[in-house]
């Protein structure tokens, strides 16, 4: 039995495609089934279909499965817009307001419209509007806590961002929705970074200054889907291992290249030599553990980042040295030799297996 | 027995969690605003500008008034020193150290480099004066620079508009009448040792700020750590309904600042609380 709209949609993709497989092997006179079997195997597809359509509104078919992604898509800027009109309908008529009402009304939109995103994912099986909602849920929590800082002069805080990583989790994991559990980790991202600046002296707000800052954030999000079981949510794993990867990378990226921002006293020379090494060390890492442990988006995401490394690395000492045409002609061969080595790789089952 | 996470419960957690959230951030307001205030301040409309109105600040409700500081510089020739930025005389190298920056000298190899250079800013409690010594001080140097250049122009002969004779007047004019005259004075990290150096609590506002440090290190000229105000983190003062029609109803408060000459258009009583974060007590509009 599925737990969510997404297993639920992945099964009846493979009753789709067993159905076209079986039909084929039928009329190429592999299997032949009594009728008794296959009216067995159709009625029982028909009933889980049923059974998923009603519970999660799934795509039956290919059409509606392009439909569906037209709707997604819809969702989400729905979602942007209507969070931003919120935004911007609290900015417009706040004046009008004196300070007690100002603070019922953060409140009851903050929670009026946590209640409106509960009753509707009760009441419709897509997750669409749900998805609508939760977004409109989560700006108003942000905007409330925001605008009574606003109100009151409280004084910026990163402590901030604990209540609102949890409302969005709160809300992703409820709703199952990969957009909020993104703005939750971006939260997270964002405190756990202040939080390390905070201990060398620094403001918090000039986290982002010293890029190793990131790296705890990146480590606690990358072990957070292995310590806790995510199987009832589909692509949670995954968005937690990219965000990680993303937090690592990135930072060591700026720091393989701009050495003096490091809080290392080295040399400049020495810091990004050592930010080169380990950002092809841990993304070919990145890449051996991926197709170990059948993580797609890891081995993608180390893929993206060794390449990058590789290129940056190129420009440093090729860029000024090489005609251009050779210049790319040489970046051209490395891609061909990285897909020679991946495809031994795949060969010997390397990245075999389905991502999790 | 295993415990299943219901619809019930992401309800309960959902609404403690944003009724906790508001709980803690309006009593950290109560708890700020409780007792007598920290110090209270008759600010004009010298010290508080209104908050810009293009852009997307034309949508924005509500009005901002945003606290007008200076910070007096060493350099008594520096023409105007507006509010950010403020290198003062006294943020010098054992006040920066008092404040946590390493200040120890940098070997020649490595002066100038962006991570020795630029070391990261840090929180430190600000004391704000009200039309003190350093205001006058202020003044001081703008009547010996009008002085000076008004001398330097009857010599030459160059006194019209656009002469520097011309602008050191209108500057004297406007530090006279228009300028803020809200001084950063002293920086430090015990409040209690700042309140008990600047008891007056009508004159001096702790406040929270930024600090950051410089390496100063030109051509022929001594290598030292400066010292600058960042930021005031709560310069941004909200304005309650109640006060917000009368100070947008002065005569000349559409302008953010007072016009040189013309006076302020409103006056408003600034407290700070506990955690140093300002409210308007009362605002009146000035008679012109």
């Amino acid at each position: 039995m599925t737990d969510s709209r997404t297993a639920a949609q992945l099964r009846a993709d493979e009753i789709r495609a067993f159905g076209d497989e079986l039909a084929r092997l039928e009329r190429e006179g592999v299997i032949a089934l009594t009728p008794a079997q296959r009216d067995a195997i159709a009625a029982h597809h028909r009933g889980l279909l049923a059974q998923f359509a009603q519970e999660f509104d799934i795509d039956r078919d290919v059409r509606a499965k392009q439909l569906s992604l037209g709707m997604r898509i819809a969702s989400f800027l729905g979602a942007l817009a209507l969070a931003a009109s919120v935004f911007f309908l609290f900015r417009q008529f706040w004046d009008r307001f004196a300070t007690s009402a100002q603070v019922v009304i953060l409140i009851g939109a903050a929670l009026g419209t946590f209640g409106a995103t509960l009753w509707i994912q009760r009441r419709e099986s897509s997750g669409y509007f749900t998805k609508l909602a939760a977004m409109v849920a989560f700006a108003c929590f942000v905007i409330n806590i925001a605008l009574l800082g606003q109100i009151f002069n409280i004084t910026p805080s990163d402590k901030a961002l604990i209540p609102w990583a949890a409302f969005a989790l709160l809300l992703a994991y409820t709703c199952d929705l990969r957009l909020l559990l993104a703005a939750g980790i971006l939260c997270i991202i964002a405190w756990v970074s202040a939080r390390t600046g905070t201990w060398s002296g620094m403001y918090w707000l000039h986290f982002g200054e010293r890029p190793e800052n990131f790296f705890p954030a990146a480590v606690l999000l990358f072990l957070a889907p292995q310590l806790i079981p995510h199987g009832r949510f589909t692509g949670f794993g995954p968005i937690y291992r990219v965000f990680a990867l993303l937090t690592l990378f990135l930072p060591m990226l700026v720091l393989a290249n701009y050495g003096r921002i490091s809080y290392f006293g080295f040399e400049e020379d020495a810091i990004e030599g050592f930010y080169q090494v380990m950002g092809f060390v841990l993304s070919a890492g990145a890449i051996w553990l991926g197709a170990r442990r059948h993580w797609n988006d890891v081995v993608n995401t180390g893929s993206v980042f060794f390449v990058i490394f590789l290129y940056t690395k190129f420009f440093d000492w090729w860029w000024d040295v090489m005609p251009k045409y050779l210049f790319f002609l040489v970046l051209g061969l490395t891609a061909v030799l990285l897909l020679f080595i991946m495809r031994r790789l795949r060969a010997k089952g390397l990245f075999g297996g389905s991502a999790r | 027995m295993t415990f299943t996470w219901t619809r019930t419960h992401t309800l309960a957690a959902g609404l403690a969690l944003i009724v906790l959230t508001n709980a803690i951030a309006l009593g950290g307001v109560a708890w700020n605003r409780s007792g007598e205030p920290e110090s209270v301040l008759k600010l004009s409309q010298r010290e508080l500008a209104r908050s810009r109105d293009y852009g997307l600040g034309r949508e924005e409700g509500g009005l901002q008034l945003r606290m007008r500081w200076r910070a007096l510089p060493a350099d008594s020739n520096t023409d105007y020193y507006w509010e950010f930025q403020g290198a003062p005389e006294w943020l010098d190298k054992a006040k920066l150290a008092s404040l946590g920056f390493d200040v120890s000298p940098l070997p020649p190899a490595r002066r100038g480099t962006w991570r020795e250079d630029r070391q990261l800013p840090r929180e430190a409690l600000i004391v704000l004066e009200l039309d003190g010594p350093a205001y006058q001080k202020a003044l001081e140097r703008a009547r010996a620079r009008a002085a000076r250049e008004a001398a330097k122009g009857a010599k030459t002969g160059k006194t019209g508009p656009g002469t520097s004779a011309e602008q050191a007047a209108t500057q004297l004019r406007n530090e006279e009448t228009a300028s803020s005259r809200l001084f950063a004075v002293d920086a430090g990290r015990d409040a209690q040792a700042l309140r008990a150096k600047y008891p007056d609590r009508a004159r001096y506002a702790i406040v929270q700020g930024k600090v950051r440090v410089t390496y100063l290190s030109g051509r022929g000229k001594e290598a030292r750590w400066t010292g600058h105000i960042d930021d005031i983190l709560n310069d941004q003062i909200n304005v309650p309904l109640e006060f917000r029609k009368m100070i947008e109803s002065a005569p000349g408060t559409v302008r953010r600042f007072p016009a040189a000459g013309s006076g302020p258009a409103f006056e408003v009583t600034v407290a700070f609380g506990r955690r140093f974060e300002p409210w308007i007590v009362s605002a009146t509009a000035q008679a012109k």
